[in-house]
């Protein structure tokens, strides 16, 4: 995904523009359940099924690709925009019957046949004096079979990247997305669409977490890839194991799923607060963020929020908050569209906590014990009290 | 079936991964009359497993969410 770096919008212009797309789409979803209906009761049409999925991908794509523009036009900033439709593929498409249907119909007994005949069929073509049917079975097998998901992902590649998808990559190219990016949104809201289901059985568990893995996998890199290299099989096992757990809660919110990253190395990730934050119900006591002289940015925490301790806590390690060096250096979007991130600076290394409720124009508190963001560096201002300990 | 007909059914087949691809592309030329049909056989069926159509259903769902967001916004 495109790497974050644009300042946030207005608070109340992204709330609104949040809020609107939200209202559209729940007004939608029965405008496409119906037209869904619609269209099975019209029965075969003269394209071959290919052809409708070939269609239905570039279709899909391309309307991304336009609902991307609109939102980048709106919210100034590709990761806005990114966070925009992810926000609304993960929260609003829910189509419960279709969604199953799909989900079975990925690992059918058809698919798993088509597989094993290939396999049985290069072990009649291979098999020689040095190698047996069955091992060149067993090696197909290991060798080039994929999951479902995978060879889902192949044919979105190759159809965004074929000949019929001429027009959507000169799209893609004036805008400056790589196509990459829109394969990514689509299997992720495929992956987001099978993962809703209250229950999921084993198999499709194995299948989700295999393609989240992949996932999960190629998002690291630098010192985070090394030290996961050092340790790849207990990394995977403990993901792993965190997912199937995660898979088992009814709500299944995407916010909660098992992070890799995360796992590797905690001080660099991207942590949930603890508390859920309304700026508004603030009261004196709760620890405030604000602009010293001028910044736009301002956030102000709940009482007993992270910041109301000595140390500021995220993924498990935790860093003094009094520590001069300790700096704020941006604060970005999150996925969850209402929180947002505070990026760190300790010891230069950068580190993100998310917290809800980023406000502007919060006027200066001048209360003790206050955290205070200077200038546009944002600094973050060591306390003058460290009495204050607890936790909510 | 003519090799060229059979290579455009590997090429254009969903339920194959780009490996596959190339492992059947260069497995044609071993291969005999019987064991090509079979192959043809097996692409053949594939193009019609369920989950085309499924994912073809959510893909143009995706379109009308997308559009709409856009529309209304």
């Amino acid at each position: 995904m495109v790497e974050k770096k644009d300042a946030l919008p207005a608070p109340d212009e992204r709330a609104k523009l949040v809020g609107n797309i939200q209202e559209q789409l729940k007004s939608l979803k029965d405008v496409i359940g119906a037209t869904s209906k619609k269209e099975d009761d019209a029965g075969e049409t003269n394209e071959t099924n290919e052809q409708a999925q070939e269609n239905a991908i570039l279709a899909a794509a391309n309307s991304l690709v336009d609902a991307y523009k609109a939102a980048k036009d709106k919210l100034g900033s590709s990761d806005k925009a990114f966070d925009a439709i992810e926000e609304v593929m993960e929260t609003t498409i829910q189509v419960g019957s279709e969604g199953e249907k799909m989900l079975h119909a990925l690992v059918d007994d058809t698919s798993i046949r088509s597989t094993e005949d290939l396999a049985s069929l290069a072990g009649k073509i291979e098999a020689s004096h040095l190698t047996t049917e069955e091992e060149v079975v067993a090696q197909y097998l290991k060798n080039l079979n994929s999951t479902p998901l995978e060879k889902l992902e192949d044919r979105i590649t190759k159809v965004l990247t074929g000949e019929k998808a001429g027009p959507l990559l000169e799209k893609l190219d004036k805008i400056g997305i790589e196509p990459k990016v829109i394969i990514g949104l689509l299997m992720n809201g495929i992956m987001s669409y099978m993962e809703k289901f209250t229950v999921l059985g084993p198999k499709f568990v194995k299948m989700l977490a295999d393609q989240r893995f992949k996932q999960e996998e190629s998002s690291l890199e630098g010192e985070v890839l090394t030290k996961y290299n050092a340790n790849k099989k207990e990394f995977e096992n403990q993901w792993r194991v965190a997912y199937q757990k995660w898979a088992k809660t009814e709500k299944k919110r995407a916010i909660d799923r098992p992070s890799l990253l995360e796992m590797v190395s905690p001080t660099v990730v991207v942590k949930k607060p603890e508390v859920v934050v309304g700026a508004a119900e603030a009261g004196s006591n709760n620890p405030i963020l604000v602009p010293e002289s001028g910044n736009p940015v301002s956030v102000k925490f709940e009482k007993g929020l992270l910041l109301n301790q000595k140390a500021l806590t995220y993924g498990g390690s935790s860093f003094d908050v009094r520590d001069e060096n300790t700096l704020i250096t941006k604060v970005v979007p999150n996925t969850d569209i209402s929180k947002t991130g505070i990026v760190f600076a300790v010891a230069g290394i950068e580190q993100t906590i998310v917290v809800s409720a980023l406000v502007n124009n919060v006027k200066k508190v001048t209360a003790e014990n206050e955290f205070t963001i200077e200038s546009t560096d944002i600094k973050l201002k060591k306390r003058t009290d460290d009495s204050s300990t607890k936790k909510t | 079936m003519e090799i060229t007909a059979v290579q455009a059914l590997i090429q254009e087949s969903h339920i194959l991964t780009d490996a596959e691809r190339v492992y059947w592309t260069k497995s044609l030329v071993k291969m005999t009359p019987d064991q090509m049909q079979k192959l043809v056989d097996i692409l053949t069926k594939a193009q019609d497993i369920p989950w085309t159509k499924q994912v073809s259903n959510y893909f143009n769902l995706i379109a009308k969410s997308a559009k709409s967001a856009v529309a209304r916004s």
